[in-house]
């Protein structure tokens, strides 16, 4: 397990570093520059611009000083938002999405286990039925569908929240919501699955003729078994939940990363794009881990080599 | 139900503060001082004013700086005027340049030189005084090439700053700036300058205090944050929290601080038209400034909605030495086959048909009108330039860049020139970044552009036309409107300089580099709510005279 | 089971029949699949389904409602004298007979010249009938064969009318030779004159009739010099002379542009993302992992840690930084989301031919002296074509989802710098009008357009999973 661990671990700044180069490369291979705008540019200030951001120097070298850079920490500097460094950026707007991304993914887990083991458990019953279809609307429905319609009902006819805006628990909930529930819907259909195909198993029988009751053997002994697809559904759950935020803080205006993605990419700030997929990056990749550790944790089966 | 504009009583505030109005041994002689005596707008009646004055409104944007030297944007401008004030202010109305930082100027007789009498309460927010040394050494940071700042052609008119901005003079001291007392500050135009005074309540013309820029960057840190910020605007940087908001709190140093009425304004960033109109309907907004195209009807049909026209143009340009719109003629055929009423009636927000390139408001200035639309004439011109009907018309493309609003004009002009000239003309959008490059390399045949004046004066417009101006990107060239647009601007007689821009216009216009769409406008809602906001050409509403008032029923 | 078994050949050959049996017996997976048919076959047959052109505006009709029934717009027009305009192409497509209407505006005009292009070599017969009946002003006092005498107000005037039946091949006027020589693109034109006299404010109500779908109506005035302005509308009417009633199943956007056939449309880009870019990730997916799977060993570990590599990155970013750099051109999205699907692919591809290569008739085949690459062609990949099926039907709707998703961000697909309208993009097109629910319809037809197709593929998937491999049973 160590050693699995320690080699994962040594891959991580290979998978970054690909990511990063291919990103790099990408984006300078992009018409258009970051100072281009619709006022007349004077080729004088353009190259005053390009020196302070070194963008002046040859491409191979840009990626020298990136690198170099990025070994210490320092993203560089935004060519839009002239106040702060990506740093700061990303240190500003990480926490909501962070905050948002991991409410969600409980909010998905929680509900998703629970209506998935009772349909499980309850098969065939019209809680089954209806759960499932609901699953199946929620993975069917587009997160950019589901979050407009929910602002326009919850919002703005109920009042219940406000149209936009972060800062409070109540702001909270929409985003979280409509981000939670295409990932609610999986995990309860893989949670459903799991529990079926344990429940038929001999030690469950086994645990039903001792008398057991049914709470008691579902929670304690089905569960665990039947969490495994769901746990090592989390992993790619994380990146989409990740791509999923782009959206949802569009809809919500949450000032998270995510948000600033598009658009920098679109502004062609390099700097700022490149900053953004690193830390989703890192964020995507340790997450794999630890998916892979608790699965490990939890089916004594998995042994690393 | 508007009670907005009724419930003023006209106060005319007369607040000859410091010292301007009295001691005149300041003023050289000959020179006519040329200052308005204070801010002749009227007060709100005490008794109305609400007891919250907050105002919350969207700013369409994440602020991209608080250094207003750096600034490029509408968003940053509209901020910068709440904590930073310039020589002069602009009157919410008329937009004439009222005291400012400078509590009185004068002029020199042949108009080159200004001479600002730099108040002497002005203060910055940290107690130091505003004191004529600080513009200079503003206006210094702005023009060192090494700051590189995108706007520091607002000070080319200036003597000798476009040459130390371009590195062609080292030496500051060629620049027209002198300090003549902590409170005398002497500018130096390279002609007279008719729109001088306007510009410099321009962001890039505000000041900054550098000891606390310079402490910050010792520091390593930023000096634009709400701690460290330094400004001398009526409003101080209370709070920034990136895309949530930004708080600004009055300012009890700036010199007119019992004039300023508003406690607080919040700021916010949201980009999405939708959600900002949602927004005010359900009340969380005071002010927001733009409509959705799509619930352009709805909007309407709000007694809070409100439209003024923007000084501004929205129009198609050409490039001129691509065929087939080398040829005058089929340039001609293509701005005649423009039903440009028909196009503001499509977009429904009260834009005006446009057929001269300046356009309307500003003050004595009439403005040429080009061709009108004339389908027949328009396909003849186009069978005189050998494509009758459109027959064997080479293929060509309009370029625009990628964005709904866009979209909706190119397609109805699209089928205009289909239906009036039998052309088909290839709509091509790209992204924003890729469209400039494309334009400025001059790579297209016609491309979607719109100018927004930076000051109300016909110069605004016409002097981008020039050969081989930075924001002529139609390849057009042509000597006789060059010399217009200089003598226009040599020239001291402001009759001889209208009728100068009106000529240069009426070439340009009649030259058709560039088709001429439609005259902007800006919507959005208002809440009566607010009062002392004034309609006018700029959209520029300065804080110090917005207020939150009740409404007497 | 033993893998020298040899029943295995004959289970193997009755493979397909037997997942066949169980995809019957699986209800939603049926429904799934008669829908997805369904839908496939719309985008297919797109022009001949929709009921009007959907780039056709009305702009007098911005957010018509759903089910709204109204006038025709007219079009309007302007002629001048020595000049040919067309009107824009028909935009009702058909056979049988059509009517249209001439409101002839502001000055006095002698003729219309009316001529119409037909939209295959396969068009027998057009025929053009003025039916409306002359105002009192105009008298028309004889025909002499294919001339009419007219009386009005400044005396006599005789008109050339071909008030006749054309049929493909007929030798026409020889004015209009030079007008026929001129078809483009292979398309054969009939030419048809029509001569008429009007007056100002006057209609002019023609039938055309023709067996084919007709392409354009064109008015050409060229050979008529004694005239000016001719017509300002030209409007689509039924028999009675009165305006053609149009409904709008779904409604109407901002421009006007009817709904239904823009979903339908849409319908053809959706799909055609969705399964080009599957393909694309099927070619790369299947051969990389047939390689792997089929060399094994050092080559095989290596190969699949490059996909663990690529599985640690987030790929929507790159597929969003490819857009946003390269521009939004289909062919690069189908790349990029292509690039997205093809590690999975390739993974199974690479489980199914590590246990297939050990089977015997593999053996066999190396045996009898067949190359790597022939066996690899020949027997494994057709092997696992059951796991790739499946997986291409579950691929298609997430590559759906994906290009929606891409169109919400701004980064809807273009073609030539023209946007191409999917259904992603009609849906971020809804979201933007949708205000607070007036114009409702244009989100929810489609986003329910897109959620059952992706219902309906996903069913399809899944139940085709369960068919081909009863093991894999409910697991996503």
């Amino acid at each position: 397990m160590a050693r699995y661990l320690f080699r994962r671990i040594l891959f991580l700044p290979l998978v970054l570093l690909v990511l990063l180069t291919a990103s790099f490369f990408l984006m300078r291979a992009a018409p258009g520059d970051p100072f281009a705008n619709e006022r007349g540019r004077d080729p004088e200030i353009q190259k005053n611009l390009k020196a302070k951001y070194h963008l002046d120097k040859p491409l191979w070298v840009q990626y020298g000083i990136f690198l170099k850079n990025l070994l210490q920490g320092d993203l560089g500097l935004s060519t839009k938002y002239k106040d702060r460094t990506v740093n700061e950026i990303v240190a500003g707007h990480l926490p909501p999405s962070v905050l948002l991304g991991v409410i969600a993914l409980l909010l998905a887990l929680v509900v998703g286990v629970a209506t998935g083991t009772v349909a499980a458990v309850r098969q065939n019953t019209v809680f089954d039925y209806s759960t499932m279809a609901v699953a199946m609307v929620g993975i069917s429905a587009p997160t950019f569908v589901v979050g407009p319609l929910l602002v326009l009902v919850f919002a703005y006819y109920l009042h219940w929240f406000p149209i936009t805006g972060w800062g409070s628990w109540h702001e909270l909930i929409l985003p979280a919501v409509t981000l939670a529930l295409p990932f609610t819907a999986r995990i309860s259909r893989l949670m459903r699955t799991g529990m079926l195909e344990i429940i038929r198993q001999e030690f469950i029988k086994t645990a039903r003729a001792k008398g057991l009751t049914e709470t008691r053997i579902v929670l304690r002994h089905a569960i665990r078994g039947a969490l495994l697809p769901v746990i090592s559904y989390l992993g790619p759950a994380t990146a989409e939940i990740m791509t999923g935020s782009l959206v949802v803080e569009k809809i919500f205006q949450v000032p998270g990363i995510g948000y600033e993605f598009v658009n920098s990419a679109l502004n062609r700030d390099y700097s700022l794009v490149l900053g953004l997929v690193a830390v989703f990056g890192t964020l995507l990749v340790f997450m794999n881990l630890l998916v892979d550790i608790v699965y490990g944790l939890l089916d004594p089966r998995i042994r690393y080599e | 139900m508007i009670v907005r504009r009724s419930i003023f009583i006209c106060v005319v505030c007369c607040l000859l503060a410091g010292v301007g109005g009295a001691d005149m041994s300041w003023v050289p002689e000959g020179w006519k001082i040329e200052s308005p005596s204070g801010w002749d707008v009227p007060l709100p009646e005490q008794s109305l004013l609400a007891k919250d004055q907050k105002l919350v409104f969207n700013n369409g944007a994440e602020p991209e700086t608080f250094d207003p030297h750096q600034m490029t944007g509408v968003p940053e401008h509209t901020l910068a005027m709440a904590i930073y004030e310039g020589l002069t202010t602009p009157h919410p109305k008329t937009l004439e340049a009222l005291p400012g930082m400078a509590d009185a100027w004068a002029v020199s007789p042949d108009r080159l030189k200004y001479l600002f009498h730099i108040r002497k309460d002005a203060r910055w927010s940290n107690g130091d005084p505003v004191v004529a040394q600080d513009f200079y050494r503003s206006w210094k940071r702005v023009l060192e090439p090494e700051f590189a700042a995108q706007y520091a052609y607002q000070l080319y008119y200036i003597q000798g700053a476009e040459a130390f901005n371009r590195r062609t003079s080292k030496d500051f001291s060629t620049v027209g700036l002198r300090v003549l007392s902590p409170h005398l500050f002497e500018v130096t135009l390279r002609a007279p300058t008719p729109f001088f005074l306007e510009l410099t309540y321009f962001e890039t013309l505000m000041p900054v205090h550098l000891d606390s820029i310079e402490k910050a960057r010792k520091e390593g840190v930023a000096w634009t944050t709400p701690e460290r910020l330094v400004c001398n605007g009526p409003f101080v940087l209370a709070e920034h929290l990136p895309r949530q908001h930004v708080t600004f709190k009055k300012n009890t140093r700036y010199w007119n601080a019992k004039r300023v009425f508003l406690e607080e304004i919040v700021a916010l960033p949201i980009d999405d038209q939708n959600a900002a109109m949602n927004k005010y309907l359900n009340e969380e907004l005071d002010w927001v400034r733009s409509v959705p195209a799509p619930r352009i009807e709805e909007a309407t049909d709000h007694p809070d909605y409100y439209v003024q026209t923007y000084l501004g143009t929205y129009y198609y340009s050409f490039n001129v030495t691509r065929k087939p719109f080398d040829d005058l003629r089929v340039r001609r055929a293509f701005s005649m086959a423009i039903d440009r009423s028909s196009v503001c009636r499509f977009l429904k927000g009260g834009q005006m048909p446009a057929r001269g390139f300046v356009p309307p408001g500003i003050p004595v200035y009439s403005g040429y009108q080009g061709p009108a639309f004339d389908p027949g004439a328009a396909r003849k011109l186009l069978a005189e330039a050998g494509f009758p009907g459109g027959e064997g018309f080479p293929e060509v493309e309009l370029l625009y860049n990628t964005s709904e609003s866009h979209k909706v004009v190119a397609e109805v002009i699209v089928d205009m020139w289909k239906k009036h000239l039998g052309v088909r003309v290839k709509m091509r959008n790209n992204e924003w970044k890729v469209y400039l490059k494309q334009v400025e390399g001059k790579d297209y045949q016609v491309a979607r552009r719109g100018w927004i004046g930076d000051y109300a004066d016909p110069n605004t417009f016409l002097d981008m036309w020039v050969s081989g101006g930075g924001n002529n990107n139609t390849n057009w060239a042509s000597s006789a409107y060059d010399n217009l647009i200089r003598r226009a601007g040599m020239t001291g007689d402001p009759k001889v300089r209208m009728d100068l821009f009106l000529q240069a216009e009426t070439l340009l216009v009649e030259s058709l580099p560039v088709v001429p769409i439609y005259h902007y406008v800006n919507q959005g809602f208002l809440s009566p709510l607010v009062g002392g906001w004034e309609e006018n050409i700029r959209d520029l509403h300065p804080f110090q005279f917005l207020y939150m008032q009740i409404l007497d029923d | 089971m033993s893998t020298s078994d040899p029943v295995k050949f004959v289970a193997g050959r009755s493979l397909w029949q037997d997942a066949f049996r169980r995809l019957l017996r699986n209800r939603m997976a049926v429904v799934g699949a008669i829908v997805t048919l369904l839908l496939a076959c719309i985008a297919i047959f797109a022009e001949w389904v929709v009921p009007v052109d959907p780039t056709y505006q009305e702009l007098h009709h911005r957010f018509g409602v759903p089910g709204q029934v109204h006038d025709t717009t007219p079009e309007r027009l302007f002629l001048v004298e020595g000049e040919r305009t067309s009107f824009p192409p028909l935009r009702y497509r058909g056979k049988g007979t059509r009517h249209f209407r001439f409101l002839v505006q502001q000055r006095i005009a002698t003729g219309v010249h009316v001529h119409l292009s037909a939209r295959s070599k396969k068009v027998r017969k057009i025929q053009l009938t003025r039916i409306d009946s002359l105002p009192e002003s105009v008298e028309r006092i004889e025909v002499r064969g294919d001339r009419e005498v007219f009386r009005h107000g400044k005396g006599e005037e005789e008109v050339t009318v071909l008030d006749k039946e054309i049929v493909l091949g007929e030798k026409l006027d020889d004015v209009f030779l030079p007008l026929l020589s001129r078809a483009s693109r292979g398309r054969q034109k009939l030419v048809l004159n029509q001569v008429v006299r009007a007056e100002t404010n006057q209609t002019l109500t023609f039938d055309l009739e023709s067996d084919q779908t007709v392409r354009g109506l064109r008015i050409d005035n060229q050979t008529v010099a004694t005239y000016d302005l001719v017509g300002r509308l030209v409007q689509e009417v039924r028999r009675d002379g009165k305006p053609f009633q149009h409904r709008h199943l779904l409604g109407q956007d901002m421009h006007g542009r009817d709904l239904f056939s823009r979903l339908v449309f849409g319908a053809r880009i959706s799909f055609l993302i969705g399964v080009v870019a599957t393909l694309v990730s099927l070619f790369i997916g299947v051969f990389y992992g047939a390689v792997a799977g089929w060399v094994g060993g050092r080559v095989d570990s290596f190969m699949m840690r490059v996909v663990d590599i690529l599985y640690g990155i987030p790929y929507m970013f790159l597929v969003i930084i490819l857009m946003t750099s390269f521009g939004r051109d289909v062919r690069v999205m189908f790349i990029a989301l292509g690039a997205v699907q093809w590690l999975t692919m390739a993974r199974i591809v690479r489980g199914q031919v590590l246990s297939l290569k050990e089977k015997e008739y593999i053996e066999a085949a190396r045996a009898s002296g067949g190359g790597g690459f022939w066996i690899l062609t020949r027997h494994l990949i057709p092997n696992t074509l059951g796991v790739i099926a499946v997986y291409t039907t579950l691929t298609i709707p997430s590559v759906i989802l994906q290009e929606s998703f891409l169109s919400f961000l701004g980064l809807s697909p273009e073609w030539q710098g023209q946007p191409l309208e999917s259904w992603g993009a009609l849906t971020w097109n809804g979201i933007q009008a949708l205000g607070t629910g007036q114009n409702w319809w244009l989100l929810v037809f489609p986003a329910m357009t897109l959620a059952i197709t992706l219902f309906s593929m996903n069913f399809l998937g899944d139940g085709l999973r369960d068919a081909f491999d009863p093991q894999m049973k409910g697991r996503t």
